[in-house]
């Protein structure tokens, strides 16, 4: 399922990017269509996390092209990026650990006026996550891993995005925490989203994901169904420098 | 440095010494005054230097040593007699003792905490100056025995100033001055290349700490009579930090050069404007801190009139 | 550069530099070091290696003083030095580089070589040592510029420079592949085998399975806070224990 016209939701074609002298991604390409739930995994220095900041602005695009809904994002400021429907959830759980879990939800929200869409919002937020809902006022600095993961995927999803971004959600889990985790990027997939997720535990991403992207040093390696790509070794003993 | 550098930078000290030695006697009285001032700052912003510049621990309470130090010898002088000279060296080995109980538990916190630590340092100080007023006469002060001129004084101060400038000149270009500038830059990495910064940095702060004792001592004498809020002036505290880091904070002639200007600026403008003078000393601190962070010398090297680092 | 140096090891001749005993340390309620041990064998370059979260950054602030453990011992030279300062480690002749390069900003490159402690040698063979070293990397036309003009790539070579001065026995890197393009990575894999040449041991802690699996001799992988595997790289490239550790496991019933 994609959008009217049939085009994927979000498209990357030969992306460059890079940090100031330092160029990360060589010409990467990728599409997610709407509804599906995708994976980019990889080894460490792989890209991953630099593909996300890429589509959000926050580097140097240096070539390629990266499109939303249609519409090209390059050189759009990333809050403005928020606006088209497209959110972003950041390595490490950052939450405002001073803050209620309301109140950081309402952080999520900071750029609707409307209050009425923002009570709505916080209530659907509530739904997919009722643990969320059931301590409105706890301090988020209080809360376990998990729940702090559940905090800011919640946050994203106070602008009722399209699309969530997910940028290593698993990291500095213990194992039952990351099968929480995960279940929620699920739940979220469940009710309509299109999810994509850059990860470390490839295993994990790939389960519950419909298609995913291999990439190495910056580069595409492999793509394909996240079964497919499961069951492929040439991918598993390619995370230790080793060759097929 | 090369030998011929270093033999150019003596012969530059021993030509002051040996101009200010000689002109006392032609000078007025007042003149006298404000070339005895100008050496003691001289003295105080080295000092202050060592730790804040050189150790980058900036201290806003080291007018805490140089009360101490007046008010040591200020007892020992008025109610046991003792000799006056004997009682600088009381001076300056009371502030080192006070310099190493304080300085264990004050040299732990970083940065503004450690400024503000020293601050109450000050501040506690000249309070136990005040309240304990059976050992330091308390708010009536101490009234020093005249002498028949202020020439020992001079000479004291002269001595002083020569001998603090060697010590940082010594510790500007050695290996231990290295080190406190790299306690400075990086704690975390001078401790992994072996530094205990634990102990270079009292040695800075005890360095630092006795020769604004003795100079709060002479002081004493020259003034005749000291009581708390005079002697635990934060404005002098004040001067310390601005005509280093005027001069140049972490050089060896830039604490010089700052307090031998700005004594000279706050002299005339005192004279001429006595309420302007605090005005114009605020301005100098933000346009100092604004357009010559690294002060008149750190300038200097920037356009390539002095050499980079102290040691070549 | 001497063959042999002039830490504890040198006046032995032991087939072990390093022995991790055991250590755990946990920081609130999480373990991040759950009873590790390795030996490092003398004379070789080894590598530690593990996903995010196996502690293994951890196991490096506690070998190099950074951190305090809560139990275990780590022996070098016949002593335990587990919970000493770090300026007491590299008195002992182990000397550490930084992931994010820490050299002294406003001192100059000179001045950092000079800033090493435990030179006993005057002060001119001192400044020869650092000219020597200093070649070695290409930095003596930078010699009086301050740390902090250089570039990234030349910070790095600084410091590893600096980290040299007292000739150590042992040599821990903290990711030296971070942040750096192809060629300087290159003439700082020439320089630690050049090191190793000379009978030094090392260290290096990293991401880059590039460079771990082709320059390393011996590898110990890390996985929450133990070690899970330990051998030459061909071993650990097929060790399946290791690729699931950085792989992932899957789940034993598939959520969608």
């Amino acid at each position: 399922m994609s959008r009217a016209d049939g085009g994927p939701l979000l498209d990357l074609r030969d992306v460059e990017a890079g940090y100031g002298s330092i160029q990360i991604l060589h010409g990467v390409s990728l599409h997610v269509d709407a509804g599906e739930v995708v994976s980019v995994i990889g080894p460490n220095g792989a890209g991953k996390s630099t593909t996300f900041k890429v589509i959000m602005g926050f580097i140097s695009h240096l070539g390629g092209e990266i499109l939303f809904a249609g519409q090209s994002l390059v050189g759009e400021r990333p809050h403005r990026i928020l606006t088209r429907g497209l959110a972003y959830v950041p390595q490490g759980r950052v939450v405002f650990a001073t803050m209620t879990v309301r109140e950081n939800l309402e952080m999520g929200a900071y750029l609707e006026r409307d209050r009425a869409k923002v009570a709505a919002a916080m209530e659907y937020v509530f739904s997919l996550f009722p643990r969320l809902g059931q301590r409105p006022r706890q301090l988020a600095g209080t809360m376990s891993g998990g729940e702090q993961q559940m905090l800011a995927m919640g946050r994203a999803l106070m602008m009722r995005p399209k699309m969530m971004m997910l940028d290593e959600p698993s990291l500095g889990l213990s194992p039952r925490l990351v099968d929480e985790v995960f279940e929620q990027a699920v739940q979220m997939a469940r009710n309509g989203l299109t999810v994509m997720l850059v990860e470390q535990n490839a295993a994990r991403a790939l389960e519950i994901s419909d298609r995913g992207y291999v990439l190495e040093l910056g580069r595409n390696r492999f793509e394909g169904t996240g079964r497919a790509l499961l069951d492929n070794p040439e991918v598993r003993r390619m995370y230790l420098g080793g060759r097929a | 440095m090369g030998r011929t550098e270093h033999l150019r930078n003596v012969a530059l000290v021993v030509a002051a010494a040996v101009i200010l030695a000689v002109i006392p006697g032609s000078l007025t009285l007042y003149l006298r005054s404000f070339v005895l001032f100008t050496m003691m700052y001289v003295v105080l912003a080295l000092s202050w230097n060592i730790i804040s510049g050189f150790t980058g621990y900036t201290s806003f309470g080291h007018v805490a040593f140089y009360g101490i130090g007046a008010y040591a010898c200020a007892i020992l002088v008025t109610d046991y007699r003792w000799p006056w000279l004997a009682t600088l060296l009381v001076a300056a080995a009371v502030a080192a003792v006070v310099a190493v109980v304080i300085g264990y538990p004050v040299l732990r916190l970083k940065g503004p905490y450690f400024a503000i630590a020293m601050l109450g340092t000050a501040e506690g100080t000249r309070v136990i100056a005040t309240v304990w007023d059976g050992l330091t006469h308390g708010g009536l002060g101490i009234s020093l025995p005249s002498a028949e001129t202020s020439m020992p004084t001079y000479y004291a101060m002269l001595a002083l100033m020569l001998v603090t400038i060697v010590v940082a000149y010594v510790v500007g270009h050695s290996r231990f001055g290295i080190r406190l500038n790299a306690i400075r830059e990086d704690e975390v990495a001078a401790g992994a290349l072996g530094i205990d910064a634990t102990r270079y940095k009292l040695a800075a702060f005890v360095l630092s700490a006795v020769f604004p004792a003795v100079a709060g001592g002479i002081q004493a004498y020259k003034v005749l009579y000291i009581d708390p809020p005079g002697v635990f002036f934060v404005q002098i505290t004040i001067a310390m930090a601005l005509m280093s880091m005027l001069g140049g904070k972490g050089t060896v002639i830039g604490p010089i050069v700052g307090a031998v200007l700005l004594y000279a600026a706050q002299e005339a403008t005192w004279v001429n404007f006595p309420t302007a003078h605090l005005i114009a000393y605020g301005l100098f601190i933000v346009l100092v801190a604004r357009f010559l962070p690294r002060g008149l010398i750190g300038f200097a090297i920037d356009r390539g009139w002095a050499r980079k680092g102290m040691v070549h | 550069m001497g063959a042999e140096g002039n830490g504890p090891l040198s006046s032995r001749h032991e087939a072990v530099a390093l022995e991790v005993r055991d250590l755990r340390k946990a920081f609130g309620g999480v373990q991040a070091v759950a009873g590790c041990s390795f030996t490092v064998p003398r004379g070789q370059i080894c590598g530690l290696i593990g996903p995010n979260g196996s502690g293994k950054t951890t196991t490096f602030n506690l070998l190099t003083g950074v951190v305090e453990p809560d139990s275990g011992a780590v022996i070098y030279g016949g002593e335990d030095i587990a919970g000493l300062k770090p300026f007491q480690i590299f008195a002992r002749g182990i000397t550490r580089t930084f992931q994010i390069t820490r050299v002294f900003r406003e001192m100059t490159v000179l001045e950092n070589m000079l800033s090493v402690t435990g030179l006993a040698m005057p002060g001119r063979r001192a400044r020869e040592r650092a000219e020597e070293l200093l070649a070695l990397v290409n930095l003596t036309h930078l010699r009086a510029e301050y740390g902090g003009r250089l570039s990234y790539g030349q910070q790095k070579l600084l410091e590893f420079a600096r980290a040299l001065m007292t000739d150590p026995d042992l040599i821990l890197l903290d990711e030296p592949a971070a942040g750096v393009n192809r060629t300087l990575l290159q003439h700082l894999l020439e320089h630690i085998h050049r090191l190793h040449e000379a009978g030094k041991t090392i260290v290096i802690v990293e991401h880059d399975m590039h460079v771990i699996m082709n320059h390393c001799q011996r590898i110990f992988v890390l996985d929450y806070g133990v070690k899970i595997a330990e051998g030459p790289p061909a071993a650990i490239q097929g060790d399946e224990r290791v690729i699931d550790a950085y792989f992932g496991r899957r789940r034993t019933r598939v959520p969608r």
